[in-house]
């Protein structure tokens, strides 16, 4: 923990988690925020700390995807190509050099990432925007960072009444819709919190 | 009858255990105004935590909401439980929605939130024209005593809504849109309700302005008129006002093309008109569509390609295109 030049603080480091827990007020943000350095990697590592408690194994990472993968491809380009071997079935338990093992687990971990990381962009490439792969097959999206209205192409989306043909421009035209319909009166305190939960892809 | 038709027709019709309470009782009937501005300030005054699920169509969606007042800042937190991941905080009229799946932050300003409540007031107000107020009993819901209240179109133009307005506080906590013979077209219920919950505001500003690791965007719209846009309604829709219009800017849009949003209100619906460039590739039918209460209708006005959306009927969307008229060539 570091030497903390102000008795009446925590430490530093125990305000900025502080922080990152929603559990600091306004006047003890500004003493931390006005008492020096920048701490950036303490505070990346307490961004991906509290995304990950929060969001257990679905902890999304700080790297945009797209870097992430080329990330790990120059890597994997730069690492010798590993021979596919027949591992023989063995009956008997062989107790292995744990150097071997960690290789060969490592190489299983990286390979699982990569294809997993290659359907995600293949998946992005195709949708354009966001959703997760292994979800319903809804293409259209209405995404708020894209206000061009997309081209009338036909989406197939799955409902519960079977395959459904949606029109992605009608779909971004709805949520812009959406979100100038608390213009009246009763939509305005429960319209909101209406808008904010429906969502078009759940169709 | 299918399953669904039954569960809709149970919701709408009265259940038995309703009590309706006898004219004249304890409080007089509330008129339309007194009703909304007793909603209003419910929200304004109230903190609550609880879960939300709209039903639209065939469409389900729920999230956890998180409601703070002191006195005139009020902040809300909604994080979508179904569907893509979404979080919303709303400051006053300052709303920013965090998506984490495309890692970005749509900042936006919806001046409209704060519209109403003075509105109300106002001798513009035309609602009580349009709409009645009928008490019809009270009712449990998410383990809350509610009135029950259905605000009734006078004409065929717009939909009719009923709702649970908590009995203390006056909080909605139902709200259904109804259409043709009280048909629930969409509803929208909290399904747990915590009142006064401890959610300090602070926190919720704080995990606000916390956008490390976001992009954050703010869409460009340039608020305008109709008229600079070179357009109006050859005749008005009884009880809608123009309420904002304003063209989204989109990099590569020509200058001077970039679509038009105009919106209107009656008071409880609204109704957006999307006016862009005709383009025969993309524009090849006047299309009609609906999802829950919100129907759309299009068509071609000359070199133009008008959309209606809106919480209203069908009819009435075709109004608005019919009435829409090109002034500048």
């Amino acid at each position: 923990m570091n030497a903390d030049p102000t008795p009446s603080l925590p430490t530093r480091d125990d305000a900025w988690s502080a922080l990152f827990d929603g559990a600091v007020a306004e006047a003890e943000w500004s003493a931390i925020a006005a008492g020096g350095d920048w701490p950036g990697d303490t505070l990346a590592r307490y961004q991906l700390i509290g995304d990950a408690l929060r969001a257990g194994a679905s902890a999304v990472p700080v790297t945009p995807p797209g870097d992430f993968l080329a990330g790990l491809q120059r890597r994997l380009a730069e690492e010798p190509r590993p021979v596919p071997v027949a591992v023989p079935v063995e009956p008997s338990v062989v107790v292995r050099g744990p150097a071997a093992n960690d290789g060969v687990f490592r190489w299983k971990l990286a390979a699982g990432f990569a294809s997993l990381a290659a359907v995600m962009a293949v998946a992005w490439g195709l949708v354009g925007t966001a959703p997760a792969p292994g979800a319903a097959p809804v293409l259209a999206q209405p995404s708020p960072a894209a206000p061009a209205l997309p081209s009338a192409q036909p989406v197939l989306v799955s409902t519960p009444q079977g395959p459904v043909v949606r029109d992605a421009r009608l779909e971004q035209l709805l949520a812009d819709h959406r979100q100038f319909a608390g213009q009246s009166a009763l939509q305005g305190p429960t319209g909101f919190i209406r808008n904010a939960t429906y969502d078009a892809s759940e169709r | 009858m299918t399953a669904g038709a039954v569960a809709l027709g149970a919701v709408a019709a009265l259940p038995s255990w309703a009590q309706t309470a006898p004219a004249g009782a304890s409080t007089p009937a509330r008129s339309v105004n007194e009703w909304l501005n007793r909603i209003h300030e419910a929200s304004r005054q109230r903190a609550y935590t609880g879960t939300l699920v709209v039903t639209a169509g065939t469409t389900m969606s729920a999230s956890r909401i998180w409601h703070v007042c002191d006195g005139t800042e009020q902040m809300e937190r909604i994080e979508t439980l179904t569907g893509t991941p979404r979080t919303t905080f709303r400051h006053n009229s300052e709303v920013i929605t965090f998506t984490p799946d495309t890692r970005t932050a749509v900042v936006e300003r919806r001046e409209a939130l704060g519209l109403f409540p003075d509105l109300l007031r106002t001798p513009n107000n035309v609602i009580p024209q349009f709409y009645t107020a009928r008490e019809v009993g009270s009712q449990r819901v998410a383990g809350h005593l509610a009135d029950m209240v259905e605000f009734q179109p006078r004409d065929e133009l717009r939909f009719g809504y009923r709702i649970w307005s908590e009995r203390q506080t006056g909080l909605v906590i139902k709200l259904q849109t109804l259409g043709e013979q009280g048909a629930v077209l969409e509803q929208v219920a909290f399904s747990e309700l915590k009142l006064e919950a401890p959610v300090t505001m602070d926190k919720l500003a704080a995990m606000m302005r916390d956008t490390r690791g976001y992009e954050v965007v703010r869409p460009t719209l340039k608020k305008t008129t109709p008229e600079a846009q070179g357009w109006r309604l050859k005749e008005a829709v009884p009880g809608f006002a123009s309420m904002s219009c304003h063209v989204r800017e989109t990099p590569g849009a020509a200058a001077g093309k970039a679509p038009m949003q105009w919106v209107f209100s009656d008071g409880l619906a609204s109704v957006s008109l999307f006016v862009e460039a005709y383009d025969p590739k993309r524009h090849t039918e006047e299309a009609a569509a609906a999802t829950g209460a919100t129907h759309s209708a299009s068509r071609r006005v000359g070199d133009h390609w008008v959309t209606a959306v809106g919480e209203v009927p069908r009819a009435t969307l075709k109004r608005f295109t019919a009435a829409l008229e090109r002034t500048k060539p």
